[in-house]
């Protein structure tokens, strides 16, 4: 939405991005359409060519495996997903267990600590409040905004 | 990335909304990256599907008129394609760092053509800097800047 160091990204780089945040968003073996909308986000904002977000999407049928995903990433490409990743896994109100084991996971292959983690998760609830505040000042504010924000980590 | 409330307008507000970035984008007559990237995934959250895509992309082309975006936007039922159009357009406007006076006009032009006070832009201006606030401060605890 904002700039970004994902502008900064080899394309290998940003289709394991993708990958990593497809493969959140199969981790708890459901997905929503928040879900959906913030995977197609990141592949726009990954200018992601339409070709290429073609076949990608078809990886939203198919269990991925994080360690494969992560060996050709970079150190800087795996912590930008796993922060996008945190994103994804909020989008349906909470965190399930399984999506908390994968951003573990995630967080030991760019040497992140689960101190880190918290510390991304409160960063996502600040930027959920961002998105309010616009809504706010606009008389946009929906039933659910208030649910949404409060960011259930169980 | 973070989840809007977008997508759960009618599809024929999306694509106003969607539209009105693309002249937003091609106000200067110059799309950058930033500029580019920013449309893309607001295309992405606004769940367009590919032919409404690919139409919208054709805007960047064959720009609309203002006047146009600002008809398309006031048929929405209860004003919010318009009020989230107004507000993404100043984000995208900032994609590069300044939003220049001619931009600024045509924003204030999209306010007031919506029925919304001038303010309300200053206000968005100062809501989309926090952001980029926030986009730093996450970018400090992954220290991957």
């Amino acid at each position: 939405m904002l700039p970004d160091a994902i502008d900064f990204l080899e394309d290998e780089d940003r289709e394991g991005y993708v990958r990593i945040l497809i493969a959140m968003a199969g981790a708890d073996g459901t997905l929503v359409r928040e879900e959906t909308a913030a995977i197609e986000a990141a592949m726009g904002r990954a200018l992601i060519p339409p070709g290429k977000r073609d076949l990608l999407r078809q990886e939203l049928k198919v269990k991925l495996d994080l360690e494969k995903i992560v060996e050709e990433m970079s150190g800087v490409a795996i912590r930008l997903a796993l922060r996008d990743a945190t994103i994804v896994g909020a989008c349906d109100g909470e965190f399930q267990e399984e999506e908390i084991q994968f951003l573990l996971a995630l967080a030991k292959h760019c040497e992140l600590e689960e101190e880190d983690l918290n510390r991304i998760f409160q960063w996502v609830d600040q930027g959920w409040s961002w998105l309010q505040d616009s809504r706010e000042w606009l008389n946009l504010v929906i039933e659910n905004d208030t649910e949404n924000h409060e960011i259930d980590e169980e | 990335m973070l989840p809007d409330t977008l997508h759960t307008l009618p599809q024929s507000e999306r694509f106003a909304y969607a539209k009105l970035l693309a002249f937003i984008a091609k106000i200067d007559n110059d799309v950058t990256v930033d500029e580019m990237a920013m449309f893309e995934q607001r295309m992405g959250t606004a769940l367009l599907s590919p032919n409404q895509r690919a139409a919208i992309r054709d805007y960047l082309q064959n720009p609309p008129t203002l006047t146009e975006c600002l008809n398309d936007l006031k048929e929405s039922s209860d004003g919010r394609a318009g009020k989230l159009g107004l507000r993404d357009a100043i984000m995208m406007s900032a994609a590069d760092g300044t939003v220049d006076e001619e931009e600024f006009e045509v924003l204030l032009k999209i306010a007031t053509g919506l029925g919304m006070e001038e303010s309300v832009v200053d206000d968005l201006l100062d809501w989309v800097m926090e952001g980029y606030d926030w986009m730093e401060r996450g970018m400090k605890i992954l220290n991957a800047s």
